[in-house]
């Protein structure tokens, strides 16, 4: 069953810590984008898909609208001075109900999303997790097992065995406070439950390296 | 509270653009349509373009005008969000008040805020009052008590509205919306059904 919520991805930012000039939704990771990746793998079957664009953003809707000519776009002008906190409050404030946020700058394993939307059909905010693999990751403290695992804190160091992989369901009065980190907004509502997903975000170059690795390591399998 | 709704009439609601579809009755698409072309490129100020377009279009029948703009195609999806909302949806256009208000009431039901003619039976003898979008929007949102406001355009005679308003959506319905309309909007929707979730969900 497709999402029955708007899914917000953020693809706002410059990306700095990858180094390049260009949005991190438009890298290319083995032979397309990591928007367009999105957009025909995990969100394939989301009927309210909306975009929060800043950098660069006639490139990324032309791109994103090659794709697909249904999604919204959410501009945020001002990405040079604000965080991803900001480009999803900006969209999730202008909706009244259960969103799903997902960081554009990663690569999603679509039947992971799919279950991750299927457990969230209630409505009741969850948390994806994913095994600690990114260079910057937040790591999660969790309780319980299963279908009763949850999110009880987040932290930088020391490291756990699973980091928030940046999708959530969540609703506008996470962002009722403004603050840097999407993680620090969450803080305040936990435990939340957690859902595991299989992610491979890019925020650097040894990202980036890791999640060709990903794609690699899953065509394998698929062959197999 | 939901939000009252401003929705551009030509390219926003319509699938059709009015003026040429008055014109074909006249044999004069080709000039409204450079007049049109000059007004949107800014060679000609957008008051002056629409008298004069008006007065051109002045030679149909109030009542001919109103039998073609009765039959203009509607995005559907569109409208069908206004007609089920129709008592917090407003339509603000520069067309003229005695072409447009029998289409708008009968096939939409909502309110509208346009343009004036100077009318004498059957025929327009001059544009009385252009409307400024902007000004229009702020006045009858104040006269409402409106706590929030949404406005939907596409044009450079949007900019105006879609400025005023708490969320902006620039809509490329029939047109893609020009870098002024995008410049000053919040969102950027290509199509009517995502126009309309956006719209339901706020």
């Amino acid at each position: 069953m497709p999402c029955p919520f708007p899914v917000v991805v953020a693809c706002a930012g410059l990306g700095s810590r990858l180094g390049r000039n260009l949005p991190k939704a438009l890298v290319d990771v083995k032979g397309a984008s990591l928007l367009s990746r999105l957009l025909t793998g995990a969100l394939r079957d989301v009927e309210d898909v909306r975009l929060v664009v800043g950098f660069r953003e006639a490139d990324v809707m032309a791109h994103a609208r090659a794709v697909r000519n249904d999604l919204v776009f959410c501009r945020n002008p001002n990405f040079q001075s604000t965080t991803v906190a900001d480009s999803f409050a900006m969209a999730v404030n202008d909706v009244a109900g259960p969103c799903v946020i997902v960081d554009g700058d990663m690569l999603v394993d679509e039947a992971d999303f799919a279950a991750f939307c299927a457990a969230a059909a209630d409505g009741r905010p969850q948390l994806g997790v994913t095994p600690s693999r990114s260079e910057q990751a937040v790591f999660v403290e969790m309780a319980g097992e299963g279908e009763t695992r949850s999110v009880t804190g987040f932290r930088r160091n020391p490291p756990t065995g699973h980091e928030w992989c940046g999708i959530a369901l969540i609703d506008r009065s996470f962002f009722a406070e403004r603050r840097t980190f999407v993680y620090e907004c969450i803080e305040p509502f936990l435990p939340i439950r957690a859902f595991e997903v299989d992610v491979a975000e890019i925020d650097t170059p040894a990202d980036y390296d890791g999640a060709a690795r990903w794609l690699d390591e899953r065509a394998v399998r698929r062959s197999a | 509270m939901s939000p009252t709704i401003f929705f551009d009439f030509d390219g926003t609601i319509t699938r059709q653009e009015v003026l040429p579809l008055i014109a074909r009755e006249i044999d004069m698409e080709d000039e409204i349509a450079t007049l049109t072309r000059a007004t949107m490129d800014g060679l000609l100020d957008f008051r002056k373009s629409f008298r004069l377009r008006c007065r051109l279009l002045s030679q149909v029948p109030i009542s001919r005008v109103k039998d073609i703009v009765a039959e203009v195609a509607f995005d559907e999806a569109v409208a069908d969000f206004i007609r089920a909302n129709r008592a917090r949806c407003v339509v603000v256009t520069g067309n003229l008040d005695c072409w447009i208000s029998d289409v708008v009431r009968d096939r939409l039901g909502c309110a509208m805020l346009s343009s004036t003619g100077e009318v004498e039976g059957d025929t327009l003898l001059q544009v009385d009052r252009v409307l400024d979008k902007g000004e229009a929007v702020r006045a009858y949102a104040a006269d409402a008590g409106a706590t929030r406001t949404v406005a939907v355009g596409d044009g450079m005679n949007d900019v105006a509205m879609l400025e005023t308003v708490d969320v902006a959506i620039a809509y490329a319905g029939l047109h893609q919306p020009c870098s002024s309309v995008i410049d000053v909007s919040k969102y950027v929707v290509t199509s009517g059904e995502a126009l309309c979730r956006v719209l339901s969900r706020l």
